[in-house]
């Protein structure tokens, strides 16, 4: 395995020149909710403002309202994002995934219907893919779609769906038949769709994106059917190929580690210094090969194993640089402290150990590299 | 990176250094494969032909590094080459046929008024078998030195090759020269010596996958684990990370400090943690010397070890960091500062 090194050119710097100057001032310090990383704050408005600067469907062709840009210039965009903690989380779903499998599976009609909508930073999307029993074994997803009278009807339960009550749609997968992988299929089912009931989960930070979704004899026509009948595990595995290979499996600390640099605590610290210099040497090692990832990806190619094999390295290793951090506190970091930068440490802290777990545990990760390796 | 060359010397590499064989203790440079190395004008790669050299980039000579790690050529190849390099860049004539090595340890060399030299060279690898010493002296000054000149304290490193320590006292100098630092040359030397260590990871990784899909207990080959696969993962990892920053390094012969001291704390953690999870993969053989595993590990050691204390090194990195306006730029950005004391 091989992973080619490059660097940004001049007409990419210009961008991240753009994007910073851009960024300074929408998100001055103090204005915005900070976040860690892809659980930003959902911030309708911020994700307006974003898609009208062309910087949201980047990587979807202009012809759909995208930007006809490359996942490289995708990245330059989300590493500005995620170092201010930015409120990514209205339209991150749709511009890291949804819209990308819609091009690639998606009718003309919903090409249409869709995607310059999510280019424009108005439309939120959420993956209903994970079920009470299926989890780590996603191909045990029972919840059914069954064809009755030219319409689909939909009966059973999503669990663990990020932001699913403030998305505009939910992107699910659905047994469509027996057959183990051949026997799921997509559908798109926007907000508001009778039936179809929406419950927060209470996250062990006490906030309330995390939800149950109900499907009780919901129906819904064939056109809200993403690619072919069976064709679902295969498009499922695309997108959380693009879900796992991006700098989002090592930023969420960035906004924290960000502003530890800068303080006192750093400046007058040896011990500090010692920790934060381990931490950006890795941290500039593993810039370099999402970068690599992404000029794969530009080049038509998507590196399953070398993804995953950056995200279980880079996920752990974001929980070793906040265990890094954390001992150089001193005490306790508060939830709910006046200081905003206390607070976003305390959430870390509750929150980081589903940074190995989101998007495919470590173990099933070095599933997919070992079996990877033994392909090549 | 240039795959040309390391097609070009594949054959070569495997004659002079068999994958197939027990990787053995090394000896004088006389007996190893060094004199078909320097026939090929190997030890002069990244030297301009204009001044006696081989030619070729610095990325072929990161190439030429990377495939001595995974052979484990026991031959002074980043000590040569940067020997040479760093006299060339002094002004000063080079000798083709000459064998030449560099200190990796603590050094102190005096140039007297008469053009004389004192001092000690501490760890020069194969110090008392080469021809010429390449050193900077303590004012800054680039001195070629014969090895025969000096009396030498044996020694070897902790893959069993000779690194010997120098001691000269007044005598003549083969030539001075000013042009290069010992920042310079450190910091060439370190990006070649990560290279060794990609190509040894490369070659653990491959070692480990073949032994796991080999060796049977309970009735099936050990690779069907799952607590195997995690140690076979964690090496493919350290060696494609390696690799990456080897390749990363390889782009730009003007080695940035801070960079080079981020690879060099990467790989130096990572070379640990690949030789841990390789010996515990392999059980009791890899502990033996008929079996080609301690051949690498123990040279993961050598190459990871010299050139400054990792968290001194790391302290720098992190003091840098915190007078920079931005600790995400230092990650993102082109444009590199100075490395802080
Ligand atoms: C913050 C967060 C956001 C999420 N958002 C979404 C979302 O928006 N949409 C969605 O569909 N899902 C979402 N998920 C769910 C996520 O995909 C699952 O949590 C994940 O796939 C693991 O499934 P599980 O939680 O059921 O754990 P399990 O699969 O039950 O695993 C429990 C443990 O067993 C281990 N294990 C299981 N099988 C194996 C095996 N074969 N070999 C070795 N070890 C094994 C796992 O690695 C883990 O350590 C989210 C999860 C989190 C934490």
């Amino acid at each position: 395995m091989n992973l080619v090194p490059t660097t940004l050119t001049a007409e990419e710097r210009a961008l991240q020149a753009d994007v910073r100057a851009y960024l300074d001032e929408r998100l001055a310090p103090g204005t915005y909710p900070l976040g860690l990383g892809m659980a930003g704050a959902v911030d309708a408005d911020f994700s307006r403002d974003l898609g009208s600067q062309g910087w949201i469907g980047m990587a979807l062709p202009a012809e759909y309202g995208g930007g006809g840009r490359t996942a490289v210039e995708r990245q330059i965009v989300v590493e500005e994002l995620l170092t201010r903690g930015a409120p990514v989380g209205f339209h991150w779903t749709a511009d890291r995934q949804s819209g990308l499998n819609i091009f690639h599976n998606g009718t003309e009609e919903q090409r249409r219907e869709l995607l310059p909508g999510i280019s424009r930073g108005e439309l939120s999307f959420a993956i209903g893919m994970s079920e009470p029993d299926a989890g780590s074994d996603l191909a045990a997803v029972r919840s059914r779609a069954v064809l009755e009278d030219g319409t689909w009807r939909i009966d059973g339960t999503k669990i663990w769906t990020s932001n699913a009550t403030t998305a505009t749609h939910l992107l699910c997968l659905f047994r469509t038949s027996e057959g183990r992988h051949d026997g799921l299929t997509q559908f798109i089912v926007p907000q508001g769709t009778p039936g179809m009931t929406i419950a927060p989960i209470p996250f062990i930070d006490g906030t309330r994106h995390f939800c149950e979704v109900s499907f009780d004899g919901v129906r819904l026509p064939d056109s809200a059917r993403l690619g072919a009948v069976g064709a679902g595990w295969g498009q499922n595995t695309s997108e959380l190929a693009l879900e796992r290979g991006g700098v989002d499996r090592w930023m969420s600390m960035m906004p924290l580690l960000e502003h530890w640099a800068r303080s006192a605590d750093v400046r007058d610290s040896v011990p500090a210094q010692i920790d934060l210099g381990r931490i950006l040497a890795r941290l500039w090692v593993y810039r370099g090969m999402s970068l690599s990832i992404a000029r794969l990806v530009d080049s038509g190619v998507f590196p399953v194993v070398e993804a995953a094999l950056v995200k279980e390295m880079a996920t752990q290793f974001e929980q070793e640089s906040l265990s890094l951090v954390r001992r150089h506190y001193g005490r306790t970091p508060a939830l709910t402290s006046d200081d905003p930068w206390e607070a976003l440490l305390a959430q870390a802290i509750l929150v980081g150990p589903s940074w190995t777990l989101r998007g495919g545990t470590t173990e099933i990760l070095r599933t997919v590299i070992s079996k990877g390796l033994i392909k090549r | 990176m240039t795959s040309d060359l390391t097609a070009a010397l594949g054959d070569f590499f495997a004659a002079a250094w068999p994958t197939d064989a027990p990787i053995g203790e090394s000896g004088p440079l006389a007996e190893t494969p060094w004199p078909l190395f320097a026939d090929l004008g190997l030890h002069l790669v990244g030297v301009p032909e204009d001044r006696e050299g081989s030619g070729g980039t610095f990325a072929d000579l990161m190439a030429l590094a990377t495939l001595a790690g995974r052979h484990a050529s026991d031959i002074p190849v980043v000590e040569a080459t940067t020997g040479a390099w760093a006299l060339v860049e002094a002004g000063l004539p080079l000798q083709p046929m000459a064998s030449i090595s560099i200190p990796v340890g603590a050094s102190s060399l005096t140039i007297h008024d008469d053009q004389t030299v004192s001092g000690i060279l501490a760890d020069v690898p194969w110090g008392s078998t080469v021809d010429l010493v390449v050193a900077i002296a303590d004012d800054g000054r680039t001195v070629v030195v014969k090895a025969r000149d000096a009396t030498v304290r044996h020694g070897v490193d902790l893959a069993g090759q000779p690194r010997d320590t120098l001691t000269f006292s007044q005598v003549a100098a083969v030539a001075i020269g000013a042009g290069t630092s010992a920042d310079h040359v450190r910091r060439r030397a370190v990006a070649l010596r990560v290279a060794l260590v990609a190509g040894a990871l490369q070659a653990i990784s491959a070692l480990t996958r073949r032994y796991v899909s080999e060796r049977v207990q309970f009735g099936k080959p050990i690779g069907a684990f799952q607590a195997v696969q995690a140690h076979v993962v964690q090496i493919e990892q350290m060696a494609v990370m390696c690799t990456a920053v080897a390749d990363r390094l390889a782009l730009d012969d003007d080695l940035k400090d801070v960079d080079v001291a981020a690879a060099q704390l990467v790989t130096a953690e990572n070379a640990l943690v690949a030789a841990r999870a390789a010996h515990q993969a392999h059980g009791a053989i890899g502990m033996t010397q008929e079996y080609r595993l301690q051949g690498y590990t123990r040279r993961l050691h050598t190459w990871t070890g010299d050139f400054g204390e990792p968290i001194d090194l790391s302290r720098r990195l992190g003091n840098t960091a915190a007078h920079e306006p931005s600790f995400a730029r230092l990650i993102l950005d082109h444009d590199r500062p100075e490395l802080l004391p």
